[in-house]
């Protein structure tokens, strides 16, 4: 398949980068564990009990006792620098994968004279991103998952809240990339995704193109600042970072075919 | 046949190639010259479509180059143009996979005739064997116009000369060659068509015939044509040496 040959040329920033994001994941795990179990307080107490001729110990639930929030044990945990890096690192990797066409060799000029529409080139990167960016996602909802199922199992039955995954799911900044059970917010919780490394590959493909990517690096721009805006979590994003995902990728398409890259 | 018909690329208010008009036909071999910056690489750039026209057009076979028609144009520079973490068997997987007509047997010929490492990766290649690589490529690709840029700048002497002896013993009747280059003595004898450009316009187009019924040199034409004063360097030597005196 010709596209694997694209796949090939990234294969060792590929392996380096699903190594760093799991290492992360990792990381984090590990410090949320540790965490736990360091916090997890006395559920019972010895309760000395006198019955005539013999007395014994009995185990008594402490009602009182409770575990910090979930959320707080995950902010303590360092889960927004972790997974904070990791995102960046994905962010980053379509820079990477486009100036690396320009820099060691100019492979760019092998890849712009292939009997392809240079779609693909930009689709090629997107896709490659946007396929991180889901394993990234996956990989951290089950360690969310994980964490939130260890959290729980540390309680005893009796005092085990019954709330924890929902309030986890929708603490910021995980609601941003979870919360699409919000059938108002599914549009844009999708397409922030591919809003990002969309922007960021115009940004390249406008700084590549000097002063005939001035267009392009407006648009990227304006791309890059609806991204905050959604991660502000504004009203305004519910139909900006939807509206944006698709002009940025149109503006990427239309950028390639006209304004040339090489 | 390539055609290039009042072809201008500009770069802001500069001009990289203005007002040119060629035509290179099947089995020429063609020397383009002109000093550094007069607009060789980008009218090789314009041809590929690496460059936009600001005007004019640039057609092969009467029609406008489409990204079908590139697997008639093959290109090699000295500014490695390749894969870094492709080895070169890797390259012929991936040429072989883009472009129908490569031609693998004249591709192990020249890898062959160079001792070309095949499981070395491009990156660790040497300049020297990176840009022979790179021309292997252009010139097994299968493509009728063969677009060579510089592509032995690096190169050994030795090297070259062998290259320009093969080129002329594998090339078909229908492949036409373009070749820009500085190393004029080098191809003078190679070149059947010699193209000057100076300051991004065509100066001089004549045929190795057209020059010796004239009974002039590559040389002494290029003198002429680009007005070289010869007596330029002895004059500022004197005037330097002069000043200093004083």
């Amino acid at each position: 398949m010709k596209a694997l040959f694209y796949v090939r040329q990234k294969k060792n920033s590929m392996i380096a980068s699903l190594f760093l994001i799991l290492a992360c994941l990792l990381i984090f795990w590990i410090s949320f564990t540790s965490l736990v179990k360091k916090v997890e307080p006395e559920w019972y107490y010895s309760e000395w009990v006198e019955n005539g001729d013999y007395s014994y110990t009995i185990e008594v639930l402490n009602e009182d006792a409770r575990m910090p929030e979930i959320n707080d044990l995950f902010i303590e945990s360092g889960y927004i620098q972790w997974m904070g890096f990791a995102f960046l690192t994905i962010c980053v990797l379509p820079v990477l994968w486009i100036l690396k066409d320009y820099h060691i060799t100019n492979s760019i000029r092998t890849i712009m004279r292939l009997p392809i529409s240079p779609t693909w080139y930009y689709l090629d990167k997107l896709l490659s991103t946007l396929l991180f960016l889901a394993i990234y996602l996956a990989t951290q909802y089950l360690t969310l998952f994980g964490s939130a199922k260890y959290y729980l199992g540390v309680y005893p039955e009796e005092l085990r809240p019954t709330d924890v995954f929902e309030t986890m799911w929708d603490q910021s900044p995980i609601r941003v990339f979870y919360s699409i059970s919000d059938p108002g917010r599914f549009a844009s919780v999708v397409s922030f995704p591919v809003l990002l490394p969309a922007a960021v590959i115009l940004s390249v493909f406008a700084v590549k193109s000097g002063g005939r990517g001035v267009l392009s690096g407006i648009i990227a721009g304006a791309g890059l600042f609806s991204a905050l805006i959604y991660m502000m979590e504004l009203p305004i994003s519910i139909w900006l970072t939807p509206l944006m995902t698709v002009t940025v990728i149109i503006a990427g398409i239309w950028h390639i075919n006209k304004i040339k890259i090489t | 046949m390539l055609e290039i018909n009042k072809a201008r690329v500009s770069y802001g208010a500069k001009f990289g190639i203005q007002d040119i008009s060629l035509r290179f036909k099947p089995g020429e071999i063609i020397g383009l010259f002109g000093e550094n910056g007069a607009g060789k690489s980008t009218l090789m750039n314009a041809i590929l479509g690496f460059v936009p026209l600001a005007y004019g057009n640039i057609t092969l076979d009467g029609r406008d180059i489409s990204r079908k028609a590139l697997t008639r144009i093959s290109f090699a520079s000295s500014e490695h143009n390749l894969f870094p973490n492709f080895t070169a068997n890797e390259h012929l997987n991936f040429f072989t996979t883009f472009f129908p007509r490569f031609n693998v047997e004249r591709y192990y010929f020249l890898m062959n005739f160079f001792n070309l490492p095949e499981n070395q990766k491009y990156r660790s290649m040497s300049t020297g064997q990176m840009n022979q690589l790179e021309t292997i490529f252009a010139l097994s690709q299968g493509a009728d116009y063969i677009l060579l840029d510089e592509p032995f700048a690096g190169n050994d002497i030795f090297n070259r000369e062998d290259f320009y002896k093969v080129l002329l013993g594998i090339l078909e009747p229908t492949e036409c060659l373009i070749i820009s280059t500085h190393l004029i003595e080098e191809i003078k004898h190679f070149v059947g068509r010699v193209v000057l450009i100076h300051k991004s316009k065509i100066v001089g187009d004549k045929t190795s015939e057209d020059l010796e019924n004239e009974g002039m040199d590559l040389i002494s034409w290029m003198r002429e044509v680009y007005q070289r004063d010869e007596g330029r360097v002895g004059k500022v030597l004197r005037e330097y040496r002069k000043d200093k005196e004083e």
